[in-house]
C-alpha cells in the first residue's frame, strides 16, 4: 500500500478556561492511501475538522505522530510546513473563502503564484476553470457568482498547482444537495485524471459513495466505515 | 429596547469609542468659538482702550459734561457740585459701571487782573475744584482754605486789606510769572463805575500729588490763567460781581476693565442716545467702542471661518466610523426589513444610539473645549504654548447651545448612513453585493477636478483683486470669509485629484512589474486598486489633514515672522523714545521767531546701566519738500542721523537693499552735504548716485512756506532704511484707502542742525539680550521725567502676538491641527484595525495556503506604502503647493498694506519634521498593532472565525 498520511496515535486537547483540557482526539491512527479520495465523516464536534487540520499541518498534534508522503512531521520545523502546505496541499474550506478583490481567474492565479507554479500559468487556469465548468465565468468577481460556482473556483485554486494532496473541510457543507453532488464528483474526476490524493470530511451520508475510503469519527476516536472493505 | 442599543454599543467598543472621541472633538471644537470669541473680543476692547491710552495719552472711557450757565440757575457752587454728582451716578447707573473716578471744575470767564508786583495786566479766570486739596500738593504757600496761617508777610497783609486767596498751578506760575504773596485786582464789569473791584492773592501754588492719578483727566497745566478758591470765596465772588455765567465741567471715568463684549452694545447705545439728547455731553470711547463692534463682525467671521474646515473633516469621521458600524450590521439591518420592522423604526434605533453616544461626548465635550480654548489662548505661535495669562478666556452661557449644536449634526452624521441601508432587504442587499468595486462618486462624477476648477477660478479672480482687497481692509471694510474657505476647498479638491492621479500611478507601477512582483506585492496592489470606497476615506482623510496641517504651519509662521519683521523694520531698533520739546516763540514786528530747548541727550547715559548697548540721537520730518530742479515733491521723509552711532543703533534685515546698508552710511559719512535717497526717488526722477538735489523743511509754528532749504549730493540710494516706510495710505472722499508714495532723505544730523537749526529728535537706543523693558521705563520716569513717547520693538511684538486677530490664528490653527491629527491617526488605527478583523478568514487562508508571517507583513508594508504612505506624501504636496499658492493672498488679510519688506514666505524646516514625526508614529504605531494582531493570528482559529 502507498501512503500519502500515516498518523500514529495522534492526540489533540484543548486547554479549557477552569485549568482543565478538552480531549478532542483520542490515539487516532490513520493511513491514507495516495490517489484515493478518503472521507472523514461524523458529527459535528466529533473531531473531523481537528484531525484534518493536523493532518494539513495547519495545527500540530498534542501527542503522536504524523508522517506525509514518508516525511516525519514532528521533526519539521515552521518553514518546513509552510513549504508543504505551499507546494503539495491544496485546500478546500467550507467557507467560500476566495479572496472577494481577485476574479475567478486570478483566484487560481493566486495559487498558482504562491506555489511557483512553474507550467504555462494560463494554460493551466483555463484548464482547471474547464475542469470544474467555469471556463466562461473566468473574469467574474467572487461576488458575481453563487455559492457553488464559488466552491468550483476554490477547488480549481486547489488543484491549480497541481499539488500531491487536498483537504477539503466540509466542501458542501454552504451548498445545496445538487451542488454538494456536483462538487463532489469533481472530486472524483479529479482523483482520477490528475490522481490527486483528496481528504475531506463531510456529515452528509448521500455523499459516501463518491468516497474510496469512508472513515467515521465519534467523540475523538477513528474507524473505518466503508468502501474498500464493500 | 434602550438595553439592546446599549449592548449594540458595548458589542463594538472599538468603534463605539471612536465615535465618542469624535464627537467629544466635534462638541469640544464647537464650544471653543462662543468661549474663544468672547475672549478675543474682550481682549481686543481691552486693547483698543490701552492703545488709546498709548496713542492719545489720556485715560480711555470717559463721559463729559461741559455746560456753561448763568449762575442765577444754580444759586452756589455747592449745589452745582451736588447735581453733577447725581448726573454721574445715573451715567454709573445706565451704564452698570461704578465710575472709578469723578472730577468737577466750576469754572468762569474772568478779565484782565492789574498785578501788584510785575507791571501790565494778565487775562484771569476763576475756578473751583472740589476736593482739590485731596489730589493736589501746595509746593510753595499754603492752600486757599488756610490762607490766614500763612506766614508770608504779603499774604498777611493783603488778607488784612480784604483780598481772597487764592492758589494757582505751576503753569500760571509760569507763564505769569506770579509769585506767593502776589496780589490781582480785577474790574468784572468795567462800563460800571461802581462796580467793586475785589483783590485777589496768591497765598500757594499747587501741583497734581500723582500725575497719573485718574482725577487728573483735566490737568492742571489746562488751567494756565486760572484763580482757583475755596467754594465759599467762588460763590461768592460770582455773586457779588454778578458774573453771568459759568462752566461746569463733570467728567466721570469709568472701569474700562469692566467693559466687555457683551456690554458694549448696551453701553453704546447709551451713549448715543445720550450725544443725542444732550449736545454739551462728550465722550472719548463711543468711536472706541463703534471701532470695536466693526471689528466684532470681522473677528467672528475669521473664528467661524477657521472653524468650518476642521468642523466639516470632524463630521465625515463620525459619517465614515458609524457607516463601518453600520457596514458590519448591514445583514442585521436587511434581516430586519425583511422581517417586517419598518424603515422608520430601524432608523429609530439608530438615531437613539447615535444621541446616547452623542449626549455623552457632549457633555464630555464642555469641558474638554474650555480646556482647549485656554490652550488656543495661550498660543504665541503656531503649536507655540506658552503660560501667559488666558483669564480673558473664560466660560460662556453660549457654550451650551454650541454644544446643543454639536450633538445635533453629531446625530444627523451618525445617522445618515443607515437612511440608505435601512431600505435594503436581504434580497436587495445580496444584489447590491454583485456590482463590486464601484468608484466612489466623486471620482465617478469628476467632482474633484470640478471643486479643483472652481477653486482655481477664485484664486485667479482674488489674485486679480488684490489691490481693491487691500484696500477695502485698510480702509476698515470687511474680509471676504472666502479668501480662507477657497483655501480649504482647494485642499480638499487638490487631494482628490492628486488622490486620482496616485491611483493611477499604482496601477502603472503594478503594471509595469506585474511579472516581478512577489504575491505578497500582487495581492497587496490588488488591495489597493481595488480596495474601494474605504480606502479612500481614509486616504482623503491623510491629505486633508497633513496638507491642511502644512499649510496653517507656513501660514502662521508667515504672517508672524512677516509682522515681527515689519515691526522690526518700522520702529528701526529695540527703543525708542521721543522727549516733549519745549518750543519758544519771541514774536517781533513782522513775525515771529521760534526754537526749541534741546534737552540734556547726555542724560540717557543712565540707561547703559539698565541693557542699552548704544543710542544715537535721530532726527526724523516727515513734512520735508525735495527739490529737483523745478519739481517738487511734497511731504516726505527726512531723517538726521549721526552715520557711526546710528549703524551701531539701528536695525535693518538682510537683503532688502541692493548692498549693505552700512556701505551707503559710510559714503555718507564721508561727505557732509550728502544724502542717502530712496529708490522710488531715484526710479522717479532718473537720479543717480552724484546727482544734486535741494530739500526744504517748515517751521513748526507754520506749513505756508519753507523757512530754509539746502543743497545735497547723492551718495547712496535704497529700497529700505530702518523707520522708513515707503506707501502711505489715506482715505479719500469716499472712505477708501488710496496708496501714496512717500521719498526719503537722509542726511547727516550735523549739517541738518547747521541748515535748518535745532528741532525735535529722537532717542533710538539698541539693548542688550534680557533688558527688562519694564525697568527702562521706570529708569526713564525717575531719571527722564515725562516722556511724549516710548516706544519697545519686544512690547509692540507681544501686542502684536496678543492681538485677537493673531491670537486667533495661531490658536484656532493650532488646536484645528491638533484635533484633525488626533481624528487622523484614530481613523487611521480604526481602519487599519478592522481591516485586519475583516481580513481574518482571509489571512488564515493565505496562511493555510503556505503564505509565510513575512510575506503577510510584506503585503502590509506594500498597501501600507501605496495607500497611506503615499496619500501622506500626497498631503505634503498639497500643503506645500497650497502654501505656494494661497499664502500671499490670506497674508493680505493680516499685512494689507504694502511695506518696504516684500512679503516672504517662511518654512520652518522644523515644522515640516515635527509632523512627519508625529505622522510616523502615528504609523508605526498602527504598525506595531496590526503586526501584534497578525502574529497572535492562530491559523485554525482565523479560519473558524473567519467562517463564524
Amino acid at each position: 500500500m502507498d501512503l500519502m498520511i500515516e498518523t500514529k496515535n495522534i492526540h489533540k486537547s484543548f486547554p479549557l478556561g477552569n485549568g482543565e483540557s478538552l480531549e478532542v482526539l483520542k490515539g487516532i491512527n490513520l493511513q491514507i492511501e495516495k490517489g484515493k479520495l478518503t472521507i472523514l465523516k461524523g458529527r459535528s464536534g466529533s473531531g473531523k475538522t481537528t484531525l484534518l487540520n493536523i493532518l494539513s499541518v495547519l495545527d500540530e498534534p498534542t501527542e503522536g505522530e504524523l508522517i506525509i508522503d514518508g516525511e516525519n512531521m514532528n521533526e519539521a520545523g515552521e518553514k518546513r510546513r509552510e513549504k508543504i502546505r505551499r507546494y503539495d496541499m491544496g485546500f478546500v474550506f467550507q467557507a467560500v473563502a476566495l479572496v472577494p478583490i481577485l476574479s475567478a481567474y486570478e483566484n487560481v492565479e493566486f495559487g498558482m503564484k504562491l506555489a511557483d507554479y512553474q507550467g504555462d500559468r494560463d494554460q493551466r487556469i483555463r484548464e482547471v476553470l474547464r475542469i470544474v465548468g467555469l471556463q466562461k465565468r473566468m473574469n467574474h468577481m467572487p461576488a458575481q457568482l453563487s455559492g457553488g460556482e464559488m466552491q468550483r473556483v476554490a477547488i480549481a485554486r486547489a488543484v491549480g498547482h497541481s499539488p500531491k494532496i487536498i483537504f477539503a473541510d466540509e466542501p458542501t457543507g454552504a451548498l445545496d444537495t445538487d451542488s454538494g453532488i456536483a462538487v463532489m464528483k469533481l472530486f472524483r474526476e479529479l482523483v482520477e485524471k490528475e490522481h490527486i490524493t483528496i481528504v475531506m470530511t463531510t456529515h452528509d451520508p448521500n455523499l459516501m459513495e463518491l468516497g474510496d475510503v469512508v472513515y467515521e469519527m465519534e467523540d475523538g476516536d477513528i474507524k473505518r466505515v466503508g468502501r474498500e472493505e464493500e | 429596547m434602550f438595553q439592546l442599543i446599549i449592548n449594540k454599543i458595548r458589542n463594538k467598543k472599538l468603534l463605539n469609542s471612536s465615535l465618542l472621541a469624535g464627537v467629544i472633538l466635534l462638541g469640544a471644537f464647537l464650544c471653543i468659538y462662543p468661549m474663544f470669541l468672547k475672549g478675543s473680543l474682550n481682549r481686543l476692547l481691552q486693547t483698543l482702550f490701552t492703545d488709546h491710552i498709548r496713542t492719545e495719552n489720556e485715560y480711555p472711557a470717559v463721559l463729559c459734561r461741559d455746560e456753561t450757565v448763568s449762575f442765577e440757575q444754580i444759586g452756589s457752587a455747592e449745589k452745582s457740585a451736588g447735581e453733577m454728582t447725581a448726573l454721574g451716578q445715573e451715567w454709573n447707573l445706565a451704564l452698570g459701571n461704578s465710575a472709578l473716578q469723578e472730577q468737577q471744575i466750576l469754572h468762569a470767564r474772568g478779565g484782565n487782573a492789574t498785578r501788584s508786583f510785575g507791571s501790565g495786566s494778565k487775562m484771569i479766570d476763576l475756578g473751583f475744584i472740589p476736593q482739590l486739596y485731596d489730589h493736589a500738593d501746595v509746593v510753595y504757600g499754603v492752600p486757599a482754605d488756610q490762607a490766614a496761617s500763612s506766614e508770608n508777610a504779603f499774604v498777611k497783609n493783603a488778607l488784612a486789606n480784604g483780598a481772597i486767596p487764592c492758589v494757582i498751578s505751576q503753569t500760571t506760575m509760569d507763564n505769569y510769572e506770579l509769585v506767593v504773596g502776589e496780589e490781582l485786582t480785577i474790574k468784572f464789569r468795567i462800563y460800571d463805575d461802581e462796580a467793586p473791584e475785589p483783590v485777589f492773592v496768591v497765598c500757594g501754588i499747587i501741583e497734581e500729588k500723582e500725575e497719573d492719578a485718574l482725577f487728573w483727566y483735566h490737568r492742571l497745566s489746562e488751567y494756565d490763567k486760572t484763580l482757583f478758591f475755596t467754594e465759599g470765596d467762588f460763590t461768592k465772588i460770582i455773586k457779588e460781581n454778578e458774573l453771568p455765567e459759568i462752566t461746569l465741567t463733570e467728567a466721570e471715568l469709568f472701569n474700562y476693565t469692566m467693559i466687555d463684549s457683551e456690554s458694549v452694545q448696551k453701553d453704546l447705545q447709551y451713549l448715543n442716545r445720550l450725544m443725542k439728547e444732550d449736545p454739551c455731553i462728550s465722550t472719548n470711547f463711543q468711536s472706541l467702542l463703534r471701532s470695536y463692534t466693526e471689528q466684532e463682525k470681522e473677528i467672528s467671521m475669521i473664528l467661524f471661518t477657521f472653524e468650518l474646515p476642521i468642523v466639516a473633516l470632524l463630521l465625515l469621521f463620525l459619517y465614515m466610523v458609524s457607516g463601518r458600524i453600520l457596514e458590519m450590521e448591514t445583514t442585521e439591518i436587511a434581516m430586519l426589513k425583511s422581517r417586517g420592522v419598518s424603515r422608520g423604526r430601524i432608523i429609530g434605533i439608530y438615531v437613539l444610539q447615535s444621541a446616547c453616544i452623542a449626549g455623552a461626548g457632549c457633555l464630555i465635550a464642555l469641558p474638554v473645549g474650555f480646556l482647549l480654548c485656554r490652550l488656543a489662548a495661550g498660543t504665541n505661535a503656531f503649536l507655540s504654548f506658552s503660560m501667559k495669562d488666558t483669564s480673558t478666556y473664560a466660560f460662556s452661557w453660549m457654550m451650551l447651545p454650541f454644544a446643543l449644536i454639536a450633538f445635533l449634526l453629531a446625530v444627523l452624521f451618525m445617522t445618515l448612513p443607515v437612511i440608505s441601508l435601512s431600505k435594503l432587504t436581504i434580497t436587495d442587499r445580496k444584489n447590491l453585493r454583485i456590482s463590486v468595486f464601484h468608484k466612489p462618486f466623486w471620482e465617478k462624477y469628476f467632482l474633484d477636478i470640478i471643486l479643483l476648477a472652481v477653486s482655481g477660478y477664485l484664486l485667479y479672480n482674488y489674485y486679480k483683486q488684490r489691490d481693491v482687497m487691500s484696500s477695502t481692509i485698510i480702509s476698515g471694510g470687511g474680509i471676504d470669509p472666502v479668501i480662507f474657505l477657497n483655501s480649504s476647498l482647494f485642499i480638499f479638491s487638490c487631494g482628490l485629484v492628486l488622490l486620482r492621479l496616485t491611483g493611477y500611478l499604482v496601477r502603472l507601477i503594478y503594471r509595469i512589474g506585474r511579472k516581478h512582483w512577489s504575491s505578497a506585492n500582487y495581492i497587496a496592489f490588488m488591495q489597493i486598486i481595488r480596495g474601494g470606497r474605504k480606502q479612500g476615506f481614509i486616504s482623503v482623510f491623510l491629505v486633508m489633514t497633513i496638507a491642511m496641517g502644512v499649510f496653517n504651519t507656513n501660514l502662521a509662521r508667515t504672517v508672524n515672522e512677516n509682522m515681527e519683521r515689519r515691526i522690526e523694520y518700522n520702529t528701526g531698533c529695540d527703543l525708542q523714545i521721543q522727549e516733549p520739546w519745549q518750543l519758544m516763540m519771541i514774536r517781533g514786528q513782522t513775525e515771529t521767531a521760534w526754537s526749541y530747548r534741546e534737552p540734556d541727550f547726555l542724560r540717557y547715559d543712565v540707561l547703559r546701566d539698565y541693557g542699552a548697548q548704544s543710542m544715537t540721537r535721530v532726527l526724523r520730518d516727515d513734512k520735508t519738500d525735495i527739490i529737483i530742479g523745478s519739481k517738487v515733491e511734497k511731504g516726505n521723509t527726512l531723517y538726521g542721523i549721526q552715520t557711526k552711532e546710528f549703524g551701531e543703533t539701528a536695525v535693518l534685515q538682510d537683503n532688502v537693499n541692493d548692498r549693505h546698508w552700512f556701505y551707503d552710511l559710510n559714503e555718507l559719512a564721508k561727505d557732509p552735504k550728502g544724502v542717502i535717497i530712496s529708490s522710488n526717488l531715484a526710479k522717479k526722477h532718473g537720479l543717480k548716485v552724484g546727482d544734486k538735489l535741494k530739500y526744504a523743511r517748515y517751521s513748526p509754528i507754520s506749513d505756508k512756506e519753507p523757512y530754509a532749504e539746502t543743497q545735497a549730493r547723492i551718495v547712496g540710494i535704497v529700497d529700505a532704511f530702518p523707520g522708513y516706510e515707503s506707501t502711505e495710505y489715506t482715505m479719500n472722499a469716499e472712505g477708501k484707502a488710496e496708496a501714496g508714495e512717500r521719498y526719503l532723505l537722509v542726511a547727516n544730523y550735523a549739517n541738518v542742525v547747521s541748515e535748518f537749526t535745532q528741532t525735535p529728535y529722537t532717542v533710538w537706543v539698541r539693548l542688550s539680550e534680557g533688558a527688562d523693558p519694564q525697568k527702562i521705563r521706570e529708569v526713564l520716569r525717575d531719571k527722564i521725567g515725562e516722556l511724549k513717547r516710548v516706544d519697545f520693538a519686544e512690547e509692540d511684538i507681544q501686542a502684536m502676538r496678543d492681538s485677537a486677530m493673531l491670537q486667533i490664528t495661531n490658536g484656532m490653527f493650532s488646536i484645528g491641527f491638533i484635533i484633525s491629527l488626533l481624528i487622523c491617526v484614530i481613523g487611521f488605527l480604526i481602519y487599519w484595525v478592522l481591516t485586519i478583523r475583516e481580513r481574518e478568514l482571509l489571512y488564515g487562508i493565505y496562511r493555510a495556503m503556505g503564505m509565510t508571517m513575512r510575506e503577510i507583513v510584506t503585503m502590509l508594508i506594500t498597501e501600507q506604502v501605496f495607500s497611506s504612505l503615499l496619500a501622506a506624501l500626497t498631503g505634503f504636496g498639497v500643503g506645500a503647493l497650497t502654501t505656494v499658492l494661497f499664502t500671499r493672498l490670506i497674508s493680505i488679510v493680516y499685512l494689507p498694506r504694502k511695506h518696504n519688506l516684500p512679503l516672504m514666505i517662511f518654512v520652518q524646516p522644523y515644522d515640516s519634521i515635527r509632523m512627519v514625526v508625529i505622522i510616523g508614529v502615528a504609523f508605526a504605531v498602527c504598525f506595531i498593532i496590526m503586526r501584534r494582531l497578525i502574529r497572535n493570528m492562530n491559523i485554525t482559529v482565523a479560519l473558524k472565525m473567519g467562517e463564524d
